[in-house]
């Protein structure tokens, strides 16, 4: 298969994982190693003094995965400004996850703080992945922006629903100049493996392995849907898909200009 | 004098500069970020760093999350 190239860093696993909601970083560390990944999400939390727990970074700390630090838990573009510089700060890295929610209920993205947000932090130096809607005209406005690549939600974040915004992927994805993640509501390896197929570039996976009975089997199994989807994206299956193109219905006269 | 750390308040006797109040408060420095007066203050200048009366301190680490 293809090398996936981001920030000219070559992955050769087209899964990505977030690090949520595992019932112990030995299991979430067990399930990294089992779905091949080499690019998993962290959060950041204020320090509790009285709160002693596991260290969560040596668990997830290997040569061949690298670290995605998001921005969760800011609510505009100049709380996710703030939390860019303490992750470069705090995990080396100018890799960052941007994701701005303001309505914790259902963690959708802020569209326009998060445009907003990619222009300052791309200007600062940040290689900037952000969460987005399944939005065309909105990936095509972070790209321009200067995003390393885009990640549209399939689904409503947690719900496992699969690919919800199927169609506008495959237009975002038709018109795409960076690589496409796809973010959320991936709940099925077959959910994953379609993704690939459309040509995504990868996918984020968390809650659907993490809450699994088993999620260093479940974790397997994306690995391999992933591959296989990808694997059939490059072979060039004939889907029978109708083309998206647009025919105006209205006259598209060019009334403002000069 | 008074800082206060994540929202909780902590007395100190002089000022002294930011490494040596992480020292003071068994904070070890690995994987953290800290902010001070909502200014991220590179790792670099730690052990010069002075914090005055009424600092307001943010510190971070990692934590799970997608």
């Amino acid at each position: 298969m293809n090398d996936l190239i981001i920030d000219g860093h070559k992955f050769s696993s087209r899964l990505f994982m977030g690090t949520g909601k595992f019932d112990s970083n030995d299991e979430m560390e067990k399930a990294i190693k089992s779905s091949g990944t080499e690019l998993v999400t962290v959060a950041m939390k204020r320090v509790d003094l009285d709160d002693k727990d596991d260290d969560m970074l040596k668990h997830i700390t290997h040569p061949d995965v690298k670290l995605l630090p998001n921005t969760s838990g800011v609510r505009d573009a100049e709380e996710a400004v703030f939390a860019a510089q303490m992750s470069r700060e705090a995990f080396g890295t100018n890799w960052l996850k941007l994701e701005i929610h303001p309505d914790p209920r259902y963690l959708l993205p802020d569209s326009v703080e998060t445009l907003k947000a990619t222009e300052q932090l791309v200007k600062m130096g940040f290689v900037v992945f952000p969460y987005c809607q399944a939005d065309p005209v909105l990936c095509k406005r972070l790209e321009e922006a200067g995003a390393a690549t885009v990640m549209p939600l399939g689904a409503p974040i947690g719900s496992n629903l699969g690919l919800r915004t199927r169609d506008f992927l495959r237009i975002i994805i038709e018109q795409s100049n960076v690589p496409v993640v796809v973010d959320a509501g991936i709940g099925a390896p077959s959910h994953a493996a379609e993704a690939m197929e459309l040509g995504a570039d990868a996918v984020l996976v968390n809650t659907a392995i993490a809450i699994a009975e088993n999620p260093v089997k479940a974790a397997e199994a994306f690995k391999l849907a992933v591959q296989a989807g990808r694997m059939a994206y490059e072979a060039g299956l004939v889907s029978g898909e109708t083309s998206f193109r647009a025919s105006a219905s209205s006259p598209l006269t060019s009334f403002l200009d000069k | 004098m008074e800082v206060t750390l994540n929202s909780k308040s902590y007395t100190l006797d002089a000022p002294i500069t930011l490494s040596a109040f992480l020292e003071k408060m068994a904070i070890s420095g690995e994987g953290i970020a800290v902010a001070v007066n909502n200014k991220v203050v590179p790792r670099s200048q730690w052990s010069s760093f002075m914090l005055e009366d009424g600092a307001r301190l943010i510190i971070i680490k990692a934590v799970c999350g997608g």
